[in-house]
């Protein structure tokens, strides 16, 4: 079941567009800062000023300027899509007659769901650093730190930045998978995947609200950052592991109640 | 005989309105039992219980002798179209089909031939590779019926299953069912179109706004419902009702009225007597619109 429903996530051609999207912007972000030289240091999202220096910036830049918004995005897309365009198509109720079961289909809609985010950022790092070789120099690196590191190990900080960022969206998912345990609505499930997700980022940016901080699901999402220091500073990396976690289990036990409970009426 | 399907005081309310009301019948095996009611009558509420897709209010639902949580271990023994093909639109046939045995638990080098077999019977074919998406009505109703008939099932559970089809679509389901049934399958078919169950149903139960009007074997709604003899009248109406003789429709030229086939002689001397001219006979078996019809007092129609 589970390869089956990943074949039916890589043919969605929904999806396929969202993976050629996602590839876009390494590469219009790196011909943009080739043509027009990069911002001042200090300027623009993290990473954007060093993109010139050396080529495993260019897949990092882009993780971190897609971090906030157009990852949530097509995260909750396929997440939300994940049930709710079965119900919609109408070969849920198929599915669910058969003995495989409630909580087997929920299973294999779910790791779907997560393989596909890994793979979204697996395209943007991927495109990224291949484009980052052919338009900036390559060998030694200057981490955050100021130290100069090779560029084997700037590419396998890459390799865990990705995997790092899309397993930070790995909550999103499981919102948009529990959304549409409830729906037939792609289209809604999506919605209110990426409001919760654009929901937290604003209360984190509410003074007043620090306390709840840690508690949201974008908290330690700029955690990849650490990555690039020499050594690396984990604590970030392990809180936003934690973090993603704890909601990604609550989120699944939700869609697992409503979903085994459900009246199946499309 | 024993029961394939047993259904006792089943009830369920969806966003207020009762669907299905109080409703019981038993289909045993072996036989073609027609599910017959008008759109909207609650047919495909109830078979969605029956499937386990919604979980009645109140009642039980035994299928192949399993209840409850139990269901889903014979499910792999029931085919079942319901209320129409669901397929993923930008997959292809095949895909679709093998997914389906995927959810049944079959490794996919297993599936292969039950898939093809299917496609064939219900005359897919050419189209087997083609995205579902871009399929005809028909195509997807035939789609639909190769998914009930993926593998050898003990029971068929098909609603509607001639929808969208055309004339030679609709034979060719016709004695698919009749195949079926040849071969001691039991087929619970829901219909709206009455003529359909009149050609290959043996039982029939009959629903009319989520309640079941009357059910049995064709045999049993023959003794229940005789045959009625239709009479062409001048349209004496006092007279008529003073005789407690049915009305079927009346105008003012001509009145046809219904009297039991036994009781036509003492009937039309009675008629006879009373001054009222008769016109001529239509007559013998009632239909299953006619048993709807005398139970419902309404005619088969969407309200």
């Amino acid at each position: 079941m589970f390869a089956d429903e990943l074949r039916r996530v890589y043919r969605r051609p929904r999806n396929l567009v969202i993976l050629l999207l996602v590839a876009v912007v390494p590469v219009l972000l790196g011909v943009v800062v080739k043509v027009g030289g990069g911002p001042r240091h200090g300027g623009g999202p993290p990473f954007f000023a060093e993109i010139t220096q050396n080529a495993v910036f260019l897949p990092v830049a882009a993780l971190a300027s897609m971090e906030a918004l157009i990852l949530p995005l097509s995260v909750a897309i396929v997440s939300g899509d994940a049930l709710a365009g079965d119900a919609a198509n109408g070969s849920l109720r198929y599915l669910l007659v058969r003995k495989l079961g409630r909580v087997s289909v929920l299973n294999a809609k779910a790791v779907s769901a997560l393989v596909f985010t890994l793979t979204i950022a697996a395209v943007i790092a991927g495109v990224g650093l291949v484009l980052g070789f052919i338009l900036f120099p390559g060998g030694q690196l200057i981490t955050l730190s100021g130290q100069a590191v090779s560029t084997l190990t700037g590419v396998f900080d890459v390799v865990l930045a990705a995997l790092l960022v899309g397993v930070s969206m790995f909550s999103v998912a499981m919102v948009g998978l529990a959304v549409s345990s409830l729906t037939s609505s792609s289209l809604a499930a999506a919605s209110i995947a990426l409001t919760v997700a654009i929901a937290c980022e604003v209360i984190s940016a509410i003074p007043q609200l620090s306390a709840i901080r840690p508690a949201l699901l974008s908290n330690y999402w700029g955690s990849y950052v650490d990555l690039f220091r020499s050594p690396m500073v984990l604590g970030g990396v392990f809180k936003d592991l934690l973090e993603q976690a704890g909601w990604s289990a609550l989120f699944y036990a939700i869609a697992v109640i409503t979903f085994s409970r459900r009246d199946i009426l499309t | 005989m024993p029961s394939a399907l047993a259904v006792t005081g089943v009830t369920k309310r969806l966003s207020g309105s009762m669907v299905v009301d109080g409703v019981s019948l038993e289909v045993p095996e072996g036989s073609v039992f027609g599910f017959l009611g008008p759109n909207g009558a609650g047919k495909t509420t109830t078979i969605r219980m029956l499937l386990g897709l919604v979980r009645p209010d109140s009642g039980s639902v035994e299928l192949l002798g399993a209840r409850g949580s139990k269901i889903r271990s014979v499910l792999p023994r029931v085919g079942a179209l319901i209320e129409g093909p669901g397929y993923v639109p930008y997959l292809s046939a095949r895909d679709n089909l093998s997914r389906l045995l995927a959810a049944e638990g079959v490794r996919r080098r297993d599936r292969a031939a039950a898939v093809e077999a299917a496609i064939e019977r219900v005359g897919l074919g050419s189209a087997a590779g083609k995205a579902v998406g871009r399929y005809s009505l028909g195509m997807r109703q035939r789609l639909g019926l190769a998914g009930a008939l993926l593998r050898d099932r003990d029971l068929y559970i098909l609603d509607e299953p001639t929808n969208g089809l055309d004339p030679s679509g609709m034979r060719e389901v016709r004695r698919l069912i009749q195949e079926l049934a040849a071969s001691g399958k039991t087929v619970f078919v829901s219909t709206h179109l009455l003529s359909e169950a009149e050609q290959f149903c043996s039982h029939v139960a009959f629903m009319s706004q989520g309640r079941l009007v009357a059910s049995g074997s064709r045999e049993e709604l023959r003794r229940e419902f005789p045959a009625e003899v239709v009479l062409r009248v001048s349209p004496e109406t006092a007279v008529l009702s003073r005789l407690g003789i049915r009305v079927v429709e009346a105008d003012a030229a001509w009145a046809r009225v219904a009297v039991p086939e036994d009781g036509l002689p003492s009937a039309v001397s009675e008629l006879v007597a009373g001054g009222v001219s008769i016109y001529g006979f239509e007559g013998g078996q009632r239909s299953l619109e006619d048993i709807f019809v005398a139970e419902v007092g309404e005619g088969f129609d969407v309200r």
